[in-house]
């Protein structure tokens, strides 16, 4: 049984080249989740950070504060020790 | 009784929609979370005892993260009460995918609902266009549009609620999750058949299942949630990202994109008002513009009603003979009164000011701007917004906590609010400034001289506000220690401040304060005057006897205490009033005085300040108190928490008596230990 939903799971998820975290994308670049993890990732989530979708990091603010990303066709600020827990591959515009 | 609950997205417009439908003017809040409690109110039209519609807290889905979600959801899924019978989805019609989370999710509570399109033509602007028709087949319920606050489609909206055209879809859009969570979720029901699988669906995603969970064995969620994590699906996120699929395949069959998306009237004042230097001088100077309206601006209608009150009390002096009754009049009506009236243009500006940078958007951004300072000091980008409440009184501050996901981070900010200055503590300040600090006291610094009164006001202020940053500082590197939490923050879109509802909302708040002052204080000071002249005995003076009357006996209690700060029973007796409302020190120290200044009309009873300043010690004949007695006492009010509403607040908000216990005590502490130093440098500094 174990094999088989392991195997299942292999299918559904094509491996992906997660290159970096949300963090580190520079202003105005684009990335889609490959995974999000850390305490809060439930919340994240449900606010629409779910495998695959697009983000854009919107603006990121001085003294390393939160980073405000686009995604979903709105926008949330996240701190970076949030952002660091998604991991993305960058997209091309 | 038909019971119809409001449910969606923080700020998704729920709140004009419950105003809109009930007619009852309700606060709208353009932050995330505004509103706090269920608020209910019958629907508009029709029996009023037919149909009550319940406006309930923002959520963003069915798994609660803090406490004003677990009040929607509770109800929602009828832990304390019976369900609902129906649902009314509010969903933003620019940000339909993620509003889509919770409307699928409560589709499958399986409540017929309805779902209501708002900001339809803000998603235009964003060359976005909803078919509602294929997003009802997609979700199979009704969806109706409407633009609450213009009032379009408002009717149709009221009209289907009284026929309760609400559909109910049997076999619910979305049941698309992988076969091992499927599984997961049929083996739990199969234990508890009552349970809705989506309630089971919102829980396996917590960490530990919410505390309120009942009919269920709160162990199959974690033993289901072990189970999964063993196959290496973290419940936390794959069963968002399956229902996201879900809405992804709804969003591209009812989204007609009509136009490219342009930037926004928002996205362009962002780029200054957020901008990396631009926003910080931004934030500084409206900031130092609040300020400066409240403490120069508001002062010209102050000095007005000052003049009036003086020019009252006077008439009062003139026209009655002297006695018992004027004193009374002059010393507790006017001076008691006034002295807190004269506030009251301060405290609108304070009021009206704030509603404005809420209504328009601005106060998220002051979160955004501030957040990396206040997450140093522990506490929370979202606790600026109740702080800057506090500078017009704790308790709705206090209140506005809730909005703070994080439970410590929450608590970090409830506990610091009581030392952000008040508008309570403006009368005190003023009336001791004038009291002991000369007039003619300057600072010089290099070539500037700064009037040394002004100087303690402003000392004074940045003290509070500094000491409420050390202490969060503490407490979150101490007592309070724990992991950093969650930020997430939206910002809304600006708009143009609705000036007459904020208007109206300044005064209503105002009003409760002048109804304060117009009963407690009264009433305290017609009791302290009472109290400080009986029991009367013949043939003696009133300061002969007074350290045996009722309130000489009470003040003599707690002189001790007070005595290395300089003060006495007298002031014993203010600072025990004070614990009404900080205010009514004022009104309370004219009352002790007037008992036996009933002699010599030298002094207005309204002027407590000059009353004070001529005490004379009773022994020695020096005055009895000196500078370093109204150093003191102004670092006492600083710091001290002896406000009854903040205690009571703090009790109902941390639903025990160990917070605000630990808070009024440690407060209590450290103002004496601040007033004893205090009072020690200045007696040194003077001698």
């Amino acid at each position: 049984m174990h094999n088989v939903v392991s195997d299942f799971n292999k299918v559904d998820q094509p491996a992906p080249h997660c290159e970096c975290t949300l963090d580190c994308l520079a202003n105005g670049t684009k990335g889609e989740v490959c995974s999000v993890t850390g305490p809060n990732r439930c919340r994240l989530a449900e606010l629409g950070f779910s495998r695959g979708c697009e983000v854009e990091v919107a603006r990121k603010s001085a003294f390393g504060g939160p980073i405000e990303v686009r995604l979903r066709s709105y926008r949330v600020s996240l701190r970076v020790e949030e952002a660091s827990g998604i991991t993305v591959r960058a997209v091309e515009d | 009784m038909t019971r119809i609950a409001l449910v969606g997205n923080p700020n998704a417009g729920k709140t004009t929609l419950f105003n809109a439908l009930t007619g009852l003017r309700h606060k709208v809040g353009n932050y995330p979370g505004v509103t706090v409690d269920v608020k209910s109110g019958a629907l508009r039209g029709g029996d009023s005892s037919e149909i009550d519609i319940i406006d309930l807290p923002g959520v963003y889905s069915l798994t609660p993260h803090s406490p004003d979600e677990d009040v929607a959801i509770k109800l929602l899924f009828g832990i304390d009460d019976v369900p609902p019978n129906f649902i009314v989805n509010v969903v933003d019609a620019s940000n339909l995918e993620r509003n889509l989370f919770l409307t699928t999710q409560l589709v499958e509570l399986g409540i017929p609902m309805l779902v209501v399109l708002t900001m339809t033509d803000a998603a235009a602007r964003r060359g976005l266009r909803i078919d509602e028709r294929k997003l009802s087949t997609e979700l199979g319920v009704p969806v109706v549009s409407t633009d609450a606050p213009k009032g379009a489609g408002l009717q149709t909206l009221v009209s289907r609620l009284q026929d309760q055209g609400f559909g109910i879809n049997i076999s619910p859009v979305y049941a698309g999750y992988s076969p091992e969570i499927t599984s997961t979720i049929s083996e739990i029901c199969a234990f508890s058949p009552d349970i809705s699988p989506v309630l089971i669906s919102t829980q396996l995603v917590r960490e530990t299942p919410s505390k309120w969970l009942t009919g269920i064995d709160s162990e199959l969620i974690e033993s289901g949630r072990a189970k999964l994590c063993a196959l290496d699906i973290d419940p936390s996120t794959a069963i968002a990202d399956d229902r996201y699929i879900g809405i992804g395949r709804i969003s591209a069959r009812s989204v007609i994109r009509t136009t490219a998306a342009a930037t926004s009237f928002s996205e362009r004042i962002d780029q200054i008002a957020l901008h990396k230097v631009g926003g910080y001088i931004v934030f500084l100077a409206i900031i130092t513009l609040v300020f400066h309206a409240i403490f120069t601006w508001a002062q010209i209608p102050a000095e007005w009603i000052k003049s009036g009150i003086d020019s009252l009390g006077a008439l009062v002096l003139s026209s009655m003979p002297a006695g018992e009754l004027r004193d009374l009049l002059i010393a507790g009506v006017i001076g008691g009164v006034g002295n807190t009236v004269v506030f009251l243009p301060q405290i609108l500006t304070l009021l009206f000011l704030l509603g404005l940078l809420e209504d328009s958007g601005y106060l998220a951004r002051g979160a955004f701007l501030l957040d990396r300072f206040m997450y140093r000091v522990g506490l929370h980008g979202k606790s600026f917004i109740p702080m800057l409440s506090s500078f017009a009184c704790a308790v709705p501050g206090i209140m506005a906590t809730r909005t703070i996901e994080s439970g410590r981070e929450r608590l970090v900010t409830m506990f610091v609010i009581p030392l952000i200055p008040c508008t309570a503590r403006i009368p005190v300040y003023t009336m001791l400034i004038a009291a002991f600090i000369p007039a003619t006291w300057r600072v010089n610094i290099g070539v500037a001289s700064l009037d040394g009164r002004a100087l303690c006001m402003v000392g004074l202020f940045i003290s509070g506000i500094a000491m409420s940053f050390a202490v969060a500082a503490i407490l979150s590197r101490t007592a309070m220690k724990a992991a950093p939490s969650t930020f997430m923050l939206e910002l809304p879109a600006y708009k143009f401040p609705r000036i007459g509802r904020i208007m109206r909302e300044s005064i209503d708040q105002a009003w409760l304060f002048i109804k304060r002052a117009g009963t407690m204080i009264l009433a305290i000071s017609i009791a302290l005057w009472f109290l400080s002249s009986h029991p009367k005995i013949e043939g003696k003076s009133p300061k002969e006897y007074e350290r045996s009357t009722y309130a000489g006996r009470v003040g003599t209690l707690v002189e001790p205490v007070l005595k290395p700060l300089g003060m006495d029973w007298k002031i014993g007796i203010g600072l025990l009033a004070s614990v009404a409302a900080r205010e009514v020190f004022v009104a309370a120290m004219g009352a002790i005085y007037n008992v036996e200044s009933s002699d010599d009309d030298d002094h207005l009873g309204v002027a407590v300040g000059a009353r004070m300043r001529a005490e004379k010690n009773p022994i020695t004949g020096n005055p009895a108190y000196d500078i370093g007695t109204g150093a003191a006492l102004l670092a006492f009010f600083a710091f001290a928490q002896q406000c009854m509403s903040t205690f009571a607040v703090m009790r109902r908000e941390t639903n025990g008596w160990k917070w605000p216990l630990l808070q009024s005590v440690s407060y209590l502490m450290l103002a004496w230990v601040a007033a004893f130093i205090v009072r020690t440098i200045v007696m040194a500094v003077n001698a």
